[in-house]
Parts: structure tokens; sequence; C-alpha cells
């Protein structure tokens, strides 16, 4: 019976308890490493040189993308679980695009995650049925139109996807109320609408603003 | 200025007093008006304004003196201060600012500077209140979703951790409590998920209608012993506005089941007919009768609100002990 050498990489001391414990009791799977964030799962691969990694996405230092990234490329041998609290478009394609061969939620059972684990081990892809979902739903979507906004008008846009309104957007950005007034009529006239709020639909929509 | 000013003026001679009230009332700001350092201090404690003018020469206390005391107030020390002096002296320019002043007008004042002075004054001053609630509000929110993201991590290595005894525990009704307590953590991942939507409004924009009601299902399985069924047209798409009624609807329905229906079946059914978009929530439960005005017992008044904002019908059958159906019905132009 193979072996299976699995790393992890996580940032909360706590998933690594529990991670570390089941890979403990499952006989044809062992841990052979743990690492805190996105630099230290690079180095410690190097090191370690594991079949597998369960890779977090938000870290400190660098995140998992990140380091995804750079583990594929430098050991393209190492296969990457992607183990992520988060089902949004930019983290499934991101982390896809950066070389992992597999997504999972943080509700999955140990089931789920040694199926993947094994499956990636044999060069297999395991999506989450959620993040298969977002995956679906994204690439239904027809390609992105350009509003041409200027970046003032982006950081207005930014703010009102956050639910500010004006006053609150003029203090954000020390300019004056009807200053921003004008912003926003300008936005609602470039992106073809008639109000507030069918700008930020359009704005999450077409990933206008970027998130934080 | 579109919110007029709340002002406080201090100064001994009240014919300078009764020149300032009317030039700033005139732009329709309202002028609290005394005639002393002392009474200056009781108003502005008693009621908070937005902006003092302060006359420096006078006889109890002068006015730099005033402005220190009103500097060691916590309540007031934020308060911009505009001095008005007759003297007009580097050296007294200097005291001035270095009392806690923002501004200094000599007189006799051009009414136009005094206006001008004054209504900057207020709006910097509403801006930084503004700007001062917003960081605390942001700073909240940071907390919470860090919270958020911390009680996630634990539940999801509970889950985890319970599952990896129940490989090896051989006694049967250990095993049992196991998966009492492996169900119990993902029920309250399926809640966390639910908390997520509060916490984010942008979650709400941001995520599929048929995810949310997965998320509610979660939940109702997690909360209550019912068997969920979960009928979910993934393709569905609704504009923001009316996709929130549709959840408001949706979690206000299932609420109601888990506090007065004592269910043990429920559905949630979301599905395109006839050009319609159709929200179906429904139970075996207790259900009432809807002849009698319970409609603020069960927040039905509040789904129906929420129903005729974006102009979709809303129904509720029930009968006692027959259960409830919930049914909103949204037109979709082509």
């Amino acid at each position: 019976m193979a072996v299976i050498r699995v790393m992890v990489a996580d940032d909360h001391e706590v998933v690594r308890e529990g991670i570390s414990g089941f890979l403990n009791a499952i006989d044809d799977l062992e841990l052979v490493g743990e690492a805190r964030d996105g630099q230290e799962a690079v180095s410690l691969c190097g090191q370690v040189q594991p079949d597998v990694i369960l890779m977090d996405i938000v870290m400190p230092n660098m995140d998992g993308i990140e380091a995804t990234q750079q583990i594929t490329e430098k050991y393209p041998h190492v296969k990457v679980i992607i183990l992520t609290s988060f089902n949004d478009e930019d983290n499934v394609q991101h982390g896809l695009q950066a070389g992992a061969i597999s997504y999972l939620l943080k509700n999955a059972s140990i089931h789920e995650m040694s199926s993947a684990i094994r499956a990636a081990y044999a060069g297999k892809s395991v999506l989450a049925p959620e993040a298969a979902q977002t995956l679906i739903r994204s690439r239904i979507r027809p390609a992105e139109p350009n509003y041409n906004l200027k970046e003032r008008e982006l950081e207005v846009l930014a703010l009102m996807v956050k639910g500010l309104n004006n006053p609150q957007i003029a203090a954000r950005l020390y300019l004056n109320r009807s200053t921003v007034k004008f912003h926003v009529s300008t936005i609602l006239s470039k992106l073809g609408v008639e109000s507030r709020t069918e700008a930020v639909a359009l704005a999450v929509k077409h990933g206008l603003v970027s998130d934080e | 200025m579109d919110v007029p000013g709340n002002i406080l003026a201090i100064d001994d001679n009240p014919a300078n007093l009764q020149m300032l009230v009317s030039i700033l009332n005139e732009r329709g700001h309202k002028v609290r008006a005394v005639t002393s350092g002392h009474m200056g201090l009781m108003a502005a404690r008693t009621a908070p304004p937005e902006l003092i003018l302060m006359d420096i020469n006078m006889p109890d206390v002068n006015g730099y003196e005033v402005c220190r005391i009103l500097k060691t107030d916590e309540q007031l020390r934020q308060i911009p201060v505009i001095f008005i002096s007759a003297l007009d002296e580097t050296l007294d320019k200097v005291e001035a600012f270095h009392s806690g002043g923002i501004d200094y007008i000599t007189k006799p004042f051009d009414t136009e500077e005094v206006i001008v002075r004054v209504e900057n004054h207020l709006n910097l001053y509403r801006l930084y209140l503004q700007s001062q609630e917003l960081a605390k509000m942001e700073e909240r929110q940071r907390i919470a979703r860090d919270l958020h993201d911390a009680v996630n991590q634990t539940l999801f290595s509970a889950s985890v951790m319970a599952e990896t005894l129940l490989i090896t525990c051989p006694d049967e009704s250990t095993r049992n409590g196991l998966r009492r307590i492996h169900q119990l953590t993902q029920g309250a991942l399926a809640e966390m998920r639910t908390l997520l939507i509060e916490l984010r409004p942008e979650a709400l924009v941001k995520t599929a209608l048929g995810d949310l009601l997965h998320h509610l299902a979660d939940m109702m399985t997690a909360r209550s012993k019912a068997d969920v069924h979960v009928q979910i047209d993934q393709s569905i798409s609704l504009d923001p506005d009316v996709k929130t009624v549709f959840y408001r609807v949706a979690q206000e329905a299932l609420n109601n089941i888990l506090k007065h229906a004592r269910a043990t079946r429920v559905g949630i059914e979301l599905g395109d007919q006839n050009g319609e978009v159709v929200l179906r929530v429904w139970d075996n439960g207790s259900g009432f009768n809807p002849n009698q005005s319970l409609s603020d017992h069960f927040g039905i008044g509040i789904m129906v609100e929420r129903a005729g904002l974006i102009g979709a019908s809303f129904t509720i059958h029930s009968a006692e002990n027959q259960g409830t159906d919930v049914i909103l019905a949204y037109k979709i132009e082509d």
C-alpha cells in the first residue's frame, strides 16, 4: 500500500491540529510537515518534498494562491489541494489558474478530504460541488465590457459597493458632497444605469471593483 | 449650507454679539449668545455646539483660558473655536492657536469673511465627525469578521476531530455521541454562513440566490429535527433588489417554521414557471388560521411589504394542523 506524504499549510493552529489528527488516523496517509503561511509552505515543500499539499488561501506573509503558483512552478510533481472557507469566483479561478489540482471547502468530511488526496496523488482533479457551481456560473457569464471609468470614479464606485452613502463617501475621500454627487452621476451615465443599486449590481457582477 | 449650524458665541460686548447673531441668523444658523467665559463653558457643557466664536478680552476669564479649559474636556475638546478680537499682533495669534483655537478673525470684521470662515469650519467639523463614525463602524465590522472567521476554523476542526475519533472508537454509545457532535458542528458551520450575509452586505449581492437558499436549508437541517427538501433551479439569476426580497422572505418564512410550526418536513423550492420566478416554502406543521389577524405575529406584514416593493405577488395558504405554504412569485420581463 503506497503511503501518500501530505503537508498542510494553514495559519490557524486549530485547523492544523484537526488535520494532522485525521492524517495520523488513516493508514495510507502520512503527515510530513506543517506550515503556518505561504512562505513557510514554499520552503518546507523544498525540504520535505511531499506528494500532496493541503493549502489554505488566506494566510499572512504570502497567501495560498501565491504559494501554489510558486510550488507548482518549482516542484511540478507536487500536487496542491486548496482547502479554504471561501467559495467566491476570484478565489476559485485564481486558485486553479495558479496550478492547484483540486479545490475543497472547509465543510468537507474526512472521507471527502482523503478521497481528494488519493485522487490528487493519481493526478485526478476534485472540485467541491459548491466550487464547481461557482466556476460554471463564472464561465457562463459573458465577457467583461469596458466602461471607461477613471480612477477616482472607481474609488467612488468601490465605496458605493460597500454601502456608503454620499456624505460618507465624501468623508472617506476628503471630497465635498457636490463633487461626490457629480462623480456618482457620471458613473451612472457611463454604466448606462438609472439607479445607485443598479450601478452596484453591475460593479459586482462584472468585478469592476476589487474587494477590500 | 443644507443643515443649519449650531453655534455658540461668547463675547462680553452685547453689541458685538448682536452683530454676529444677526449675520449668522441671516444664513439660517442657530446662534446662542453669552456674555462671559463662565457662561460660555456652562452653555457648551449643557448642549455642545458645532462651533464656538470666542472673544479674547473678557473681564472674568479671557478667551485663551476658556479655550484651554474646553480642550481639557473630553466631550468638548473637538469643537472648533474661532477667536474674534481687536488685537492684531503676531504674538496674540500665536497664543490663540496655542490655546487650541483653529482660526482667528479680527475686529472690525467683514460680514462675508465671518460667514465663509464659520461655514468652512462647520463643514470640516462635520466631515471629521462622520469620518470618525465611519472608522468606528469599520473597526467593529473588521472585528466581527475576524471573529467569524476564527469560529469557522474552530468548527471545521472540531468536526474533523469528531470524525477522526469515529475511525478508531469501538464503543457504540460513544460513537453516537461523536456523530451528534459532528452533526452539531456542521450545523453551526451552516449558521455561520448565514451570519456572514448579515456581516457583509456585499455578500448578499455577490452570492447566487440558489446558494443563499441552500445556506438557509443547511441552517434548517441543523436547527430543527425536520427533513428538509430542497428543489432549487441554480440557473436563476435575479437583480439584487429582487434577490434580497426573495432571500428575506425565505428567511422569515423559515424562522416562523422554526419558532412555531413544530414541523417534521420542510420544503424550499425555487423555479421558473410561465415567465415567473417562484419561491415556495412549505411545511407540514401546526399551521395557523388565516382568518385571525396574526399577521404581525408571523412577520407576514413584513413579507407582504417586501413583496410589494418589487411588485411581486405574495400568497400564504395555511390551516390549523395542516401546515403552511408560502409562495412568492415575480414576473420577469423579457
